[in-house]
Parts: structure tokens; C-alpha cells; sequence
């Protein structure tokens, strides 16, 4: 393993397709952070709780890419810092000044508070301070619904990764109802899906409302109408223990219909909605228009060559996949790990388009690859517009949720908007105010 | 109000950045021992530089059993395995809360990594506990204390930069000015700690005549080289007209071998006072040149960062927490204050106080890092000028 930069072809993943699944794959090494690494951070998913504050609880350190993100996206003032000492912290005496901090931050009559996060980091989170216990004493206090939250990625690779465990925490504000209606949840997701999305249209004609997100909300009250939803669609894998969680607390099931861009995995996603909600959705039509915007916009495109990263809010070998279908040539992708939803077009890429270069985005080797002139047309995801220099960069960030066979279409026009207006990709990845 | 209570700002650039900057140009491999964030922190959101030429520095990807089982052996392999790829001037090894909280022995760390690898290797017990400017004066001492050699054949007019890092610089076109006012006032830099320069020009330092401090996080190696090397050391940025005037005089005085005396400040035709938020050294220039080009009759400064005692003046604050700074101004009532923009949000502005906005990266991070703002020489007499011609009050100050 010792290599200038790990790359994969897609013989060595075919040989040990555990490669991408063993989490111990950057154990051995030093792990590189490029500027375009990240997402939106605990701290920012957090916010997604309507009308609830969070005090961040650690060292001074720990909380500055949060509350810069937060000045950058307007919710700074719903974020406070209690700044823990070396010695409160292993004496525990900052569990009583949090208490006070708290007493300061509820005292503020011109905030309408309805909810409170607090926020421990790493440190609190190896020395086991039972904020547990304060949570449950603040809550009885201040009559409102308080709730921790963990941003420990030391955390990383155990069973609730920050990234899971904080989507958990945001749904378990959503109380639960005896009655259920014809709602439908989705989750995982960070925005809501886009509301041109044949998706609200199929699932009226079927009778149900939504979908909806956690975002739609305003104040806190009004997340008892996701608790009343019959049905979860959990779409991106982030939100596989707040699924859980719900089903197990809020009797609503759910199911993993992952964000897909290929006619494939779309038809696939239907198919397991249908099953799953007990209805057929009558979507041909809106196929037949991902069919044409297909045709579209190969004529406006031609032939490119197409690198794709993990980055984008995409599976990266569906998206590669579908790709190709379209007509396009995947050449290079960059990944640290594969979920078990993406294996099968693993495969198929394996079969269909064997030469595609596969490289992660942290081995530290690739502090170098900047510069080693690899080339490509376009770009897809942050990550892989910063490792190839590349102007025509279709982010497809995490701030628009695409869905459905209109994901495609909307794919695509980023594609075109990319290619005819290329952007200065440095400012838009320091704009996106991304968190690692 | 609780001082460790934080509501307006953010948290400011934390110790393991400022070594992390300090070290970025110099050629050797930085590895922070976190889990992933605070290495994020400083790519992302202290590092200027990161996206153009993405420095050395890695995380070391601490998990749950690393801190729970405390394998260091495992850090000095992951080190070893990117030095079979790759060359390093020195290794260093940073800490962040975790190791903080775990104990981790980071000198031993080093030593051992120095002797197996043979190349200088530093340990940094930074904990992000601290601001940045503790860690950068951490790393420009062990520069100084590593890498620096007496020389024999002194540069007359040569001069070395202290405390170079975008996080006090902000923009390079500070650094490039300063450079070119040098230069045509007949200086020749030899070196710059730690921007736009390498470890080579770094270690040559001691044959220049001297050492010119332009941030609070030189000042400890300043001193250093002046008992090791006798280099003898002035703390300032030449900012306005008079104001570099008066910081070339007392260059000119140092290198001459006689004492600089203290600034003579004309005769004032009113008494306004301004503040000056910020790292000490910087707000120390933009306090002279208030006084000599703008006629002002008291300049205080204030600051979150360490503040030097040699170079503090009455009426000086060091502000610990957010209700200092919103008291300060309050008592004081300032016709003027300059600082990071973020800073506003803590003081109750009225039509008596105007506000230039100066962005500090060590504060306000990205969100202003891509804008110009320098203040060495004519540009920052231009940019006070232009903000002081917005209020009539303030006719009479700009000429």
C-alpha cells in the first residue's frame, strides 16, 4: 500500500471489492483534507430544527468552521459557544457552568426559543460527562424540548457516526402521534427535494401528501405533522439510524430509495416505492421527459470525458453509471468508501466501462496529485473539480435536493449551465461554506 | 455574563493554526493528531493559501480505540509510510483537544520520530484551547531555536520579516508592499517568517542586521535572535505617510546602534479618540498613523490576541470575553474604530462612532479573505482617508 497516491482500476476492485468497504483503508496512513472536502457539518443540520437553539459545548477550537458556515448562511445567531477550560473539563465542572449558560441563553426574551441542542464534542464525548442526565434536568426546567447532539468524528467509524447520529437527533424532536395520516416523510435528505420533482404530483395522484421534509417547518410545533406521516422515504444513507429511530419510536417504517441519476436506479427506486406504499405511480410520462432531456443534451454536449467525486450529492458509481448510459465517458472517480446501495453499479461499471481510474480523496499522496495533468471535460462534485483544475464544475452540492426522473433533467441542465458558463471554481467551494 | 460564553463571534483561529501557518512554505510535514475536524478548521477556514498549493499538513485520523488505547507507535508508522514516498524538510506533530485530553506525550513522539526518520522533528502541546497566535509564536521560536546558525558575513541593510502568516497578513499584497517600501527605502529583505519564502531563506536570517516584528506571534523569537544572534529587533508595520516615516527612522536609529525614541506627536486640534481592534503590532501602526496623519489625540487598542507589555500604551485593553468589548465602547464612546467587521455586532454603533471595517483572517476566516485591504504605506493612509472623508465631523483631521 505504500504508493505515491492509492489508485484503484476497476480490475483491483473487482479482484477485492472490499477495498472500498474495509473502513480500515486509511487506518495505515496520514489522511489529506483538500479544500473541497466536506458537507454541511453537525452543527448546520442541526439548524434544520425549527425554531431551536444550540449551544456548542467544547473547546474554542472545535466550533470555528461551524460558526464561520453560519455567519456565510444566515444562521449564526440561533448558535452559541460555552468554551470549555482544561481544567473544568477534567474536573466536570463545566456540566454546572453549562447550566448557567443555558439560564443566560433562555433568559434572552427576544429569541423565541422553542427548542434547545446541545452540542458536545470529542473530548466530552471520551470522558462519558453525562450530559444525559443534564438534558433531562434542563428540560424538566425550561419546559421545552432539549436534546444533545455529538460532533465527534473520533466517532468516526463506530456505530453512530456524527453524521448519522445528528440526523437521529433532529428527528427525535418529532413527537409521536397515535393517529396517522396519509404523510409521507423524507429524510436523510438536507433540502427539501426540489418542487418541481414529478415526485409531490405521483404521490397526490396516489392519494398521499408530501412528501414531507423537515425543512418545510417554521416552528417546532409543527413537526407533529411528520410525526402523523404514515410512510419514510430515507434517500440519502445519512439517515439510516434516524429511519430506525422513527420506526421504532414513532411507528412510521421507512424505506431506502437512494438519490439515483440513471434510468436504472430510478425505475428501481419506483418500483420499491411502489411495493412499499401499496399503490402504482403512474410516472411513464415524466420518464419519457428524462428520456428526451437525455437526447438533449448529448446533442448540446457531444462527447465528454467526466471525472465524478464522492463529494456530489450522488451515489458515485450510480452517477458514473448513469453517465455512461447517457453517453458520456467516466473516466476518473474519487472515493473513500462504497455503501452497499452503490455495489451493483460497481459491478456494472466493472463490465460496461473497465478502464475507469478510481482514486481516493484523502490518501495523503494526493496532496500531490493537483498537478499531475490529468484531464477531463467536466466535473462532478467539488473534490473532483479541485484534483483536476477543472473550470466546468457541476457541484451538485448537498443544498439542492434533486429527485426522481427529474433529477435527471436537472443533472443534465447543470451540465450544460457548467459548460457554457464555466465558473471560478475557488470561490464557489469557499461560498458553499463547506464543514468537514 | 458568563465570559466563556460566546453569542456574536465566532471562535477565533485556533494555536494548532498558527503553528500550521507558520510552518506552511517552509517544506516540511505537519500532522495534526485529530480525528478530521480540526485539520478542516485550518484548511478550510485559516489557511488562505490551502486551495493554490495545498501545504503538508495531514491529519492523523485519530478513532475511538487510538485515544482509548493511546498507539502512538501506529502515528509514527503512518508517518513513515509517507516518508517512503515523499521528502520532508522536518516533521511536526501537533496536538488538538483529544491528545490534550488523553496526555499524549508529544515530545517523546518527536524525539522518536527524529531519531528513526533523521530529519528535525517538533512536538506543539497545541490543544485548540488557545488562539493562534500562541501557536505561531511556538513555531517561530523553534525555527529560530532549530534552524538558525550565527553568521559571519552580516547584510548591512538586511532585513528579516517576523511573523508573516496570512492570518495577521490577510491579504499578500500586505506583504508584497511592505516588501517594495523596503526595498526603495534601500532595505533588502532576507527573509520572511513565514510567507513567500522557504526554509533555506528562513535559516539564512542571521546575517541580516534586522529583525523587524510585524505581529505580536514574532516577538518571542525577536527576542530569541537578539540574545542568540544579537540581531537586534523593532516591532512595527509601516502603515500612513508619517507613520512609516517614523517606523524607517527608528529602523534607520537601531541599525545605527543608537536607542529610537519614542514618537513626538504634533500639536492636536481636537480631541478625538479612536480604537483599534486587532493583533497588537498591526493596531500599533494603524495607531500612529491615526495620530500623525489624522491629527488624532488618543488611539487606543484593544485585542482578544496576546498583548506585549513592552508595547502596550495606557488605556490598552486585552479583552478576554464579548461584554468587554461591548463596555469598552461604551465607557468610551470612540469617534472611530477599526476592526474586523464581526466585531460590530458586539458594539452599540451611534452617529458619534464611525467603523472601518478591517478584516482580521484569524477572526472573520474566508469570509473576507479573497478582499484587498492593505494598510502598509499610502494604501493605508488612502483607505483611513477615505473612510474618515465620509463624516463632515472629521473634515479638519483629513487634509
Amino acid at each position: 500500500m505504500t504508493k505515491k497516491y492509492l489508485s484503484l482500476s476497476m480490475l483491483d476492485l473487482k479482484e477485492n471489492e472490499s477495498l472500498l468497504r474495509n473502513k480500515n483503508l486509511f487506518s495505515h496512513c496520514l489522511h489529506f483534507t483538500p479544500p473541497s472536502f466536506g458537507g454541511w457539518g453537525i452543527v448546520r443540520v442541526g439548524m434544520l430544527v425549527p425554531g431551536a437553539v444550540m449551544l456548542f459545548v467544547a473547546p474554542p477550537a472545535c466550533g470555528r468552521h461551524g460558526a464561520i458556515a453560519g455567519i456565510q448562511l444566515g444562521f449564526k445567531h440561533r448558535l452559541y459557544y460555552f468554551y470549555v477550560d482544561e481544567v473544568d473539563l477534567v474536573i466536570g465542572k463545566h456540566m454546572e457552568l453549562v447550566e448557567e449558560a443555558v439560564e443566560e441563553i433562555l433568559g434572552d426574551e427576544s429569541q423565541r426559543t422553542e427548542a434547545l441542542i446541545i452540542c458536545i464534542s470529542c473530548v466530552d464525548y471520551l470522558l462519558g460527562s453525562d450530559f444525559d442526565s443534564l438534558v433531562k434536568e434542563l428540560e424538566d426546567k425550561y419546559g421545552i424540548p432539549v436534546r444533545l447532539a455529538y460532533m465527534n468524528p473520533i466517532a468516526l467509524e463506530g456505530k453512530t457516526p456524527p453524521q448519522h447520529n445528528i440526523q437521529k437527533t433532529i428527528y427525535s424532536f418529532v413527537p409521536p402521534s397515535e393517529t396517522k395520516d396519509k404523510g409521507i416523510n423524507v429524510i436523510g435528505n438536507f433540502a427539501a427535494i426540489q418542487k418541481n420533482s414529478e415526485i409531490y404530483e405521483l404521490l397526490e395522484k396516489a392519494g398521499f401528501e408530501g412528501p414531507r421534509h423537515i425543512s418545510d417547518y417554521e416552528r417546532l410545533e409543527s413537526l407533529k405533522e411528520m410525526g402523523r406521516s404514515a410512510y419514510n422515504l430515507l434517500i440519502r444513507p445519512e439517515g439510516k439510524l434516524a429511519g430506525k429511530y422513527m420506526q421504532e419510536h414513532l411507528g412510521i417504517p421507512f424505506c431506502f430509495l437512494p438519490v439515483s441519476y440513471s434510468l436504472f436506479s430510478i425505475d428501481k427506486n419506483y418500483n420499491a416505492m411502489e411495493e412499499f406504499l401499496g399503490v402504482a405511480l403512474d410516472r411513464a410520462p415524466f420518464r419519457q421527459q428524462a428520456f428526451q432531456a437525455i437526447e438533449d443534451a448529448k446533442v448540446k454536449l457531444g462527447s465528454l470525458k467526466i471525472a465524478v467525486s464522492s463529494t456530489a450529492n450522488a451515489m458515485p458509481f450510480e452517477i458514473s453509471r448513469a453517465l455512461t448510459e447517457f453517453g458520456f465517458q467516466v473516466t476518473t472517480v474519487f472515493c473513500d468508501e462504497i455503501i452497499d446501495a452503490d455495489l451493483e453499479h460497481l459491478a456494472w461499471l466493472q463490465e460496461h466501462s473497465p478502464d475507469i481510474k478510481v482514486f481516493t480523496n484523502i490518501h495523503p499522496g494526493m496532496a500531490d496529485f493537483k498537478n499531475e495533468g490529468y484531464e477531463v471535460d467536466m466535473a462532478i462534485g467539488f473534490t473532483a473539480g479541485y484534483y483536476l483544475n477543472c473550470s466546468k464544475t457541476v457541484p451538485l452540492t448537498l443544498d439542492e435536493q434533486p429527485y426522481g426522473y427529474r433529477a435527471i433533467s436537472y443533472l443534465l441542465n447543470c451540465m450544460i449551465q457548467a459548460w457554457e458558463k464555466p465558473q471560478d471554481l475557488k470561490t464557489i467551494i469557499s461560498e458553499a461554506a463547506i464543514v468537514v | 455574563m458568563m465570559k466563556q460564553l460566546f453569542k456574536k463571534l465566532p471562535p477565533f483561529a485556533p494555536d494548532y493554526s498558527g503553528v500550521c501557518s507558520a510552518l506552511f512554505e517552509l517544506g516540511g510535514v505537519s500532522v495534526i493528531m485529530d480525528a478530521s475536524g480540526c485539520t478542516g478548521n485550518y484548511t478550510g477556514y485559516d489557511e488562505p493559501r490551502w486551495y493554490e498549493g495545498a501545504g503538508r499538513v495531514f491529519c492523523s485520523g485519530v478513532r475511538e480505540m487510538d485515544a482509548v488505547m493511546g498507539d502512538e507507535e501506529r502515528l509514527v508508522n503512518k508517518v513513515n509510510e509517507y516518508l517512503a514516498t515523499h521528502n520532508a524538510a522536518f516533521i511536526a506533530i501537533l496536538g488538538s483537544p483529544v491528545p490534550m485530553v488523553i496526555g499524549t506525550d508529544y515530545i517523546s513522539l518527536a524525539r522518536e520520530m527524529e531519531q528513526r526518520f533523521g530529519i528535525p522533528a517538533f512536538a506543539f502541546d497545541t490543544s485548540g484551547m488557545f488562539h493562534y497566535d500562541k501557536g505561531a509564536s511556538q513555531a517561530f521560536m523553534e525555527i529560530a531555536k532549530r534552524f538558525l546558525k550565527p553568521s559571519v558575513d552580516k547584510i548591512p541593510n538586511g532585513i528579516n520579516l517576523i511573523g508573516t502568516t496570512p492570518l495577521d497578513m490577510g491579504s499578500p499584497e500586505n506583504l508584497e508592499t511592505l516588501k517594495l517600501v523596503l526595498q526603495e527605502r534601500g532595505y533588502r529583505v532576507v527573509s520572511s517568517w513565514s510567507m513567500d519564502t522557504s526554509l533555506a531563506s528562513v535559516s539564512a536570517s542571521s546575517s541580516a542586521a534586522l529583525n523587524l516584528v510585524v505581529s505580536n506571534s514574532g516577538l518571542e523569537a525577536a527576542r530569541f535572535m537578539k540574545k542568540a544572534l544579537g540581531i537586534p529587533f523593532l516591532a512595527g508595520l509601516p502603515v500612513g505617510q508619517k507613520g512609516t516615516e517614523m517606523l524607517f527612522q527608528r529602523m534607520k536609529s537601531l541599525m545605527d546602534g543608537l536607542q529610537g525614541g519614542a514618537a513626538a506627536y504634533p500639536e492636536r486640534s481636537n480631541n478625538f479618540k479612536a480604537l483599534v481592534i486587532g493583533e497588537q503590532i498591526s493596531a500599533n501602526g494603524l495607531r500612529e498613523c491615526l495620530k500623525l496623519d489624522f491629527d488624532f489625540q488618543y488611539v487606543n487598542v484593544a485585542s482578544f490576541f496576546n498583548l506585549d507589555k513592552e508595547f502596550i500604551e495606557p488605556g490598552d485593553r486585552s479583552l478576554e470575553c464579548e461584554a468587554d468589548l461591548t463596555r469598552l465602547t461604551e465607557e468610551k464612546r470612540y469617534d472611530l474604530i477599526i476592526g474586523d467587521p464581526l466585531y460590530k455586532d458586539l458594539i452599540n454603533l451611534n452617529t458619534e462612532t464611525a467603523y472601518l471595517e478591517l478584516p482580521h483572517i484569524a477572526v472573520s476566516s474566508k469570509i473576507h479573505w479573497q478582499e484587498k485591504n492593505v494598510i502598509i504605506g499610502q494604501s493605508g493612509y488612502a483607505m483611513i482617508s477615505k473612510a474618515l472623508k465620509k463624516e463632515n465631523r472629521f473634515e479638519r483631521n483629513v487634509s
